[in-house]
């Protein structure tokens, strides 16, 4: 008894004991939770004040990085509205003050829009280089800044266009008054780097009282104006007139129809016999380029020629003729030459040698039977790289000449700088003969200067027989006009050579040496 | 290693052996700190190893055999704290595929610094699934445990067979499950 009861009492304080202890090790994970329970609240607490010390470094990156940007976009802004160069308003700024202009009701009147075009500046890029265009460009906006006041606004809106807006004066003769003093202001010599620059420029203006006062119009009228005004001479100024509109849009259609041609070969080559003076022989034809447009017809050259060179449409329609032209002229008899014109546009940047030596090549043509005639002005341009494509197409074999000599600047020094062929002296001298002014003087000095400088004289314009008559005594060596025969398509320029050969064999038949003789039949072949 | 799991193996012994094989063990596994655990604490794995070892050596099992119910304890545990991941309506492979979604999302959430194994899906057929899986840990009849427990759950048949392999994380253990139904 006493040993079960010892044994089941010892069982019971081995479970009391057990007990016990999960007991005690129940309080203590209690006790360890708890612990682990404010670690974690202190750990909370400090991410807590980690998270709002974050929070306001970020609030304060926010304010800092809203300000850079404000600042950014202010000086984005500043720079969309000025021209990086010369630090004037841009097109942008100009728009803007414009609507404002426009929309001023009556302040609008007193507004004037004054479109500059640097003259001679394209030059000035191309001789001296971009960085001096650049400093002049400075220099020029500084000048106009000058010109104006502070309530103007002058803006550069393209290579070497500006744009003064002149406000609150009384127009249209402030506007006027003002181009003036531009003009006056760009012409004086700039000194950039070494170099002393001379250039001009030309104004266009448009007011409220001849535009439609809305900005867009007021900008496009000054810039019509700005085209006539380069158009009748630079350096000058334009106020713009209704009309001007109607021209542009006629040029403008013209321009259209000209591209049109030209991709359509609308174009026809007719050809005005060259004749020796003394004894009426045909020596070639000068090529001469028609335009027959298929609804308004026959287009004179005056119109459509000055255009194809402004729009350069001058290079592919140059090339054209000159293929076509030395095509025709390699089926003549030899000698008979060809004289054909070219655009001083078909010297610059262009490949004119090589469509010159591609045409002989395609049609055959000896290059001695062919006749390049170039007018001054393409050696006012570039002279030194004129010269050397002239020598170039003079090492190809053809003959140059010297055409329209007496008009313009007719410098002497032109004639020294290049051995010309021919000289053919303008139809003006020749028509005015009979009116006693010294035109004869003058064809005489010509005729004497060619025989001189050993190249031959050609008179243009002979249509009266009288005319013929003083140059034949003259002594000059060919002539060239209506009296012997208009320019005339190609199959009338072969009944042309048929009748004058017709007349030479006629002649050696009769062993007679013609004198004061005309192009019998040719006259008529029209 | 997380008191959780010393915690969740007591609660097992407790209910496979009887509260007196806890006091056992902890005796047996000679604790500095008489076994006081609670679940957000860390303690070191070799008093889990010693815990084990005393287990075994009481139950006269062999190690694979004491690990195995405990991994199966281990899942039923996780059916019941987040059910919406062990859905019946899903299939076995369906289910194993998605436990380390489940560590990471859920257990992440309580127990951040916890080092928890992973087991990836390798090749995958209809009555076939191969699993990598990935602990620091030689715990191999743990996860098997979990896995049958995992069948269990949808009440699936399956035959398990292990090997030892490499990859590009190092050597783990490739487990294949096979359907046998």
């Amino acid at each position: 008894m006493v040993d079960s009861h010892s044994s089941e009492s010892t069982a019971s304080l081995d479970q009391v004991q057990r007990l016990e202890r999960r007991l005690a090790r129940e309080i203590g994970a209690r006790k360890e939770a708890e612990r682990l329970l404010e670690q974690k609240s202190l750990e909370l607490f400090a991410l807590n004040r980690n998270l709002a010390q974050l929070n306001a470094s970020l609030e304060q990156r926010v304010q800092e990085r809203t300000l850079e940007l404000d600042r950014e976009r202010h000086r984005a802004q500043e720079q969309a509205y000025r021209d990086p160069l010369t630090g004037l308003a841009n097109r942008l700024v100009l728009q803007k003050h414009l609507q404002q202009a426009a929309c001023s009701g009556e302040a609008s009147s007193n507004v004037a829009v004054l479109y500059l075009d640097l003259d001679g500046f394209k030059a000035v890029n191309d001789s001296l280089g971009h960085p001096i265009g650049d400093e002049l460009l400075c220099a020029v906006s500084a000048r106009l800044r000058q010109c104006v006041r502070e309530s103007d606004l002058v803006a550069r809106i393209g290579g070497d266009e500006f744009v003064v807006l002149q406000m609150e004066a009384p127009q249209p003769r402030a506007g006027t008054d003002l181009a003036e003093r531009l003009i006056r202001a760009v012409q004086a010599p700039f000194s950039i780097q070494s170099h002393q620059i001379l250039i001009g420029t030309s104004i266009g203006i448009a007011t409220a009282s001849t535009a439609s006062a809305e900005a867009n119009s007021m900008l496009r009228d000054a810039d019509i104006a700005l085209y006539v005004a380069k158009a009748e001479g630079r350096g000058i100024w334009r106020a713009f007139e209704p009309e001007m509109n109607q021209q542009m849009q006629v040029r403008r259609h013209l321009e259209i129809a000209l591209r049109c041609a030209v991709a359509e070969k609308e174009f026809e080559v007719f050809y005005q016999p060259l004749v020796q003076a003394d004894t009426g022989d045909l020596m070639g034809f000068e090529a001469l380029l028609r335009w027959s447009h298929p609804e308004r017809g026959s287009i004179s050259p005056a119109e459509f020629i000055p255009l194809a060179e402004e729009t350069l449409l001058i290079k592919p329609l140059g090339a054209w003729v000159l293929e076509k032209a030395c095509c025709d002229a390699a089926r003549w008899p030899a000698p008979l030459k060809v004289a054909i014109n070219l655009s001083p546009v078909q010297f610059v940047k262009g490949r004119l040698v090589d469509e010159v030596r591609h045409a002989l090549s395609i049609s055959g043509l000896d290059a001695a039977r062919l006749e390049l005639e170039i007018t001054e002005s393409v050696l006012l341009q570039n002279s030194d790289e004129t010269l050397r494509l002239l020598k170039d197409l003079r090492d190809l074999g053809v003959q140059i000449a010297m055409d329209d000599f007496g008009t313009g600047y007719s410098s002497l020094s032109y004639l020294r700088s290049f051995p010309f062929d021919k000289i053919k002296i303008d139809r003006a001298f020749v028509q005015n003969l009979a009116d006693g002014n010294g035109s004869l003087e003058i064809i005489r000095a010509v005729i004497g200067l060619g025989r001189a400088l050993n190249m031959k004289v050609l008179a243009e314009g002979v249509e009266t027989t009288e005319q013929f008559a003083a140059l034949q005594a003259e002594g000059c060596d060919e002539v060239q006009g209506y009296l012997f025969s208009k320019p005339v398509a190609l199959k009338d320029a072969w009944r042309t050579i048929a009748n004058d050969q017709d007349r030479r064999s006629m002649l050696r038949s009769q062993h007679v040496f013609p004198q004061n003789l005309c192009l019998e039949g040719s006259v008529g072949a029209t | 290693m997380k008191g959780r799991v010393f915690t969740e193996l007591f609660e097992h012994v407790e209910k496979r052996y009887g509260a007196d094989m806890v006091d056992d063990i902890i005796d047996a596994a000679k604790l500095s700190h008489d076994g006081v655990y609670t679940s957000t604490g860390s303690y070191p794995f070799e008093e889990m190893v010693s815990l084990v070892k005393a287990l075994v050596a009481a139950t006269g099992q062999s190690l694979p055999a004491v690990l195995e119910p405990f991994g199966t304890h281990c899942f039923e545990s996780w059916v019941s704290y987040a059910p919406q991941y062990f859905s019946r309506d899903r299939s076995l492979f369906d289910i194993l595929e998605g436990i380390d979604e489940f560590h990471e999302v859920e257990v992440r959430k309580l127990y951040p610094d916890a080092e928890l194994p992973s087991f990836v899906p390798e090749t995958r057929s209809s009555q076939a699934l191969t699993l990598g899986y990935y602990s620091c840990k030689p715990l191999v009849p743990l996860a098997l445990g979990v896995i049958r427990g995992a069948a269990a759950h949808v009440e699936q048949d399956v035959t398990l067979t292990c090997e030892p392999a490499m990859g590009p994380r190092g050597p783990y253990t490739r487990i294949y499950v096979n359907l046998t139904q």
